[in-house]
C-alpha cells in the first residue's frame, strides 16, 4: 500500500511516498505503527499519532479498517499555528 | 448627521449586499451579529479586519500578548509604533478597527483565554473564530461551543501550509473527534520553530472568515463540510471530507466531558509558551496590581524595569525577562522550565 506524507512528516521521512508491506485488511493506526518502525525517528512516533488519515480525500480515524481496494491512503499532521 | 450615517452604511456595503448570497437580508443579520474571536496575533488581525470591515455588528477580540517588530511582517493590523509602545495586541488592533469602521462595536479583552474565563468571554457568542496559536486554546473553545451549542471555525497556519474547519456542534464532527488527545508539548510545528509567511496566513483567515460569512447572513447550507489543508509553496489545495469522523466516543460532542473547561484549583496556573523559550503565569483569581509601585520597588532593588500603560517588564541579572501584566499575569522569557518561571513569579510577586 502506499502512504502519502505530508508536511513535516515527510520531511523527516526524507520522501512524501512511501510504500508499505500490509496484509488487507489493515487499519490506518497499524499502517501508522509500521511507518513508526520504518523511520525510528522519535519524533514522528508523537507526530503519527496526531496524523488526519484519509483515504480517496475522505476522513478515516485510527480504526478504520481497509481492504485491498485501497491502494493509496494520505497521512496528514495537524496545523497549530496562528 | 444620523441620516448621513445612513446613506454612508448602504454606500458601504453596496457591494456586498450586491452579491446574492449576502444581499440586504444577510448585511442586516452581520449588523446583529456577536462574534468572537480569539487571538490576535496573525490569523486574529486578518479575521477581525474581514469581520470589522463587513460591517459584524459586535467583535470582540480576546489576546494576552503585545505587539512586537517580529509580528508586523504578517500580522497586517499593526505598525512599528505599536510594536516600539508594546502595545496589548487586542488594544492596537481595536484602535486601527475603529477607524476602519466605526459603525460596529469592537470590544478588545487584554487576557489569557482560560478554564475560569473562557464560558464568560465565549458563552454569548453567535460564533468564534480562532485565531489562536495553541492545540489547548483550541480545546477549550471546542468544550464551550459543544457545551452552549456555539459554532466555531477552526484555524491553523505554519510555514506555507494551513487548515481550516467549520464545527456546527451536534451537527458536524466536534474538533475532539478529529483530535482525542492534545498533543504533548514541543511536539507540534509553531510559527516560532518554523517560521510562517504572510500569504498563508491570509489564505487561511479568508477561508475561515467567507465561512463566517455564510453563517452569519444565514447561508448554513452553503457551509463547507470538509476540512480545508493546503500548501502554498507546494501548490496544493487539499479537502478532506468530514461526513463519517463524527465518533460517538468523542469525549467532549459523545460523552459531554468537558474537561478544559474543569479549572483545576490551582492557584497559579502555568504554562508553556508554544515554541518560545517562554513560560506564561497567571493567578488563578486575577488580581489588580499598581504596576508603578511594582516597578519603583524592582528599580530600587537595582533592577531594570520598563513600565507602560499595560505592563511593567523587568530584566532581570540571570538573563530572564519578567513581564508583568495588571491581573496579575506574567511572561518570563529566556527559560522553557516552569519551576524556573514559577521560583521567578514568586520571587517578585509573592506567593
Amino acid at each position: 500500500m502506499n502512504v502519502l506524507l505530508f508536511a513535516e512528516i515527510a520531511e523527516i521521512a526524507g520522501t512524501r511516498v512511501v510504500s508499505v508491506d500490509v496484509e488487507e485488511p489493515v487499519t490506518i493506526g497499524q499502517i501508522k505503527t509500521k511507518l513508526a518502525e520504518r523511520f525510528p525517528d522519535p519524533r514522528l512516533k508523537e507526530k503519527l499519532r496526531l496524523c488526519l488519515g484519509a483515504v480517496r480525500e475522505t476522513y478515516c480515524s485510527d480504526d478504520t479498517v481497509l481492504d485491498r481496494s485501497v491502494e493509496e491512503v494520505a497521512l496528514i499532521p495537524p496545523v497549530s499555528g496562528g | 448627521m444620523e441620516q448621513a450615517a445612513w446613506e454612508n452604511r448602504d454606500a458601504r456595503y453596496a457591494r456586498q449586499m450586491q452579491f446574492a448570497g449576502i444581499g440586504r437580508e444577510g448585511q442586516t443579520r452581520l449588523r446583529q451579529a456577536k462574534v468572537v474571536i480569539v487571538g490576535a496575533g496573525a490569523l486574529g488581525t486578518a479575521l477581525s479586519n474581514h469581520l470589522v470591515r463587513a460591517g459584524v455588528g459586535f467583535v470582540r477580540l480576546i489576546d494576552r500578548d503585545v505587539v512586537e517588530l517580529g509580528n508586523l511582517h504578517r500580522q497586517m493590523l499593526f505598525d512599528e509604533t505599536d510594536a516600539a509602545r508594546l502595545l496589548p495586541k487586542a488594544i492596537a488592533a481595536a484602535r486601527k478597527l475603529r477607524t476602519i469602521n466605526s459603525q460596529v462595536t469592537v470590544e478588545p479583552v487584554f487576557k489569557d483565554l482560560n478554564a475560569a474565563n473562557a464560558e464568560a468571554l465565549l458563552g454569548d457568542a453567535d460564533l468564534i473564530l480562532d485565531g489562536t496559536d495553541n492545540f489547548h486554546t483550541r480545546f477549550l473553545i471546542n468544550d464551550v461551543s459543544v457545551k452552549h451549542g456555539i459554532p466555531w471555525i477552526y484555524g491553523g497556519v505554519v510555514g506555507a501550509r494551513g487548515a481550516t474547519m467549520t464545527i456546527l456542534p451536534g451537527e458536524t464532527p466536534c474538533f475532539r473527534c478529529l483530535y482525542p488527545h492534545a498533543p504533548a508539548h514541543g511536539t507540534m510545528e509553531t510559527c516560532d520553530t518554523t517560521g510562517v509567511i504572510g500569504p498563508a496566513v491570509h489564505v487561511t483567515a479568508s477561508l475561515q472568515a467567507g465561512e463566517a460569512l455564510k453563517l452569519l447572513a444565514g447561508a448554513r447550507e452553503k457551509l463547507n463540510a470538509a476540512m480545508m489543508i493546503f500548501d502554498l509553496w507546494e501548490n496544493r489545495m487539499d479537502r478532506l471530507e468530514l461526513a463519517s469522523a463524527k465518533r460517538d466516543d468523542c469525549p467532549a460532542c459523545g460523552a459531554g466531558h468537558f474537561s478544559f473547561l474543569d479549572a483545576a484549583a490551582e492557584p497559579l496556573i502555568i504554562r508553556h509558551m508554544c515554541g518560545k523559550a517562554a513560560i506564561s503565569l497567571f493567578p488563578a483569581e486575577e488580581l489588580a496590581l499598581n504596576l508603578e509601585q511594582w516597578a519603583d520597588r524592582l528599580a530600587g532593588a537595582g533592577v531594570r524595569v520598563q513600565v507602560t500603560k499595560y505592563l511593567a517588564r523587568a530584566y532581570l541579572e540571570s538573563g530572564l525577562v519578567l513581564t508583568l501584566f495588571p491581573d496579575g499575569r506574567a511572561i518570563v522569557q529566556g527559560t522553557e522550565d516552569p519551576a524556573r518561571a514559577k521560583s521567578v513569579y514568586v520571587r517578585y510577586l509573592g506567593a
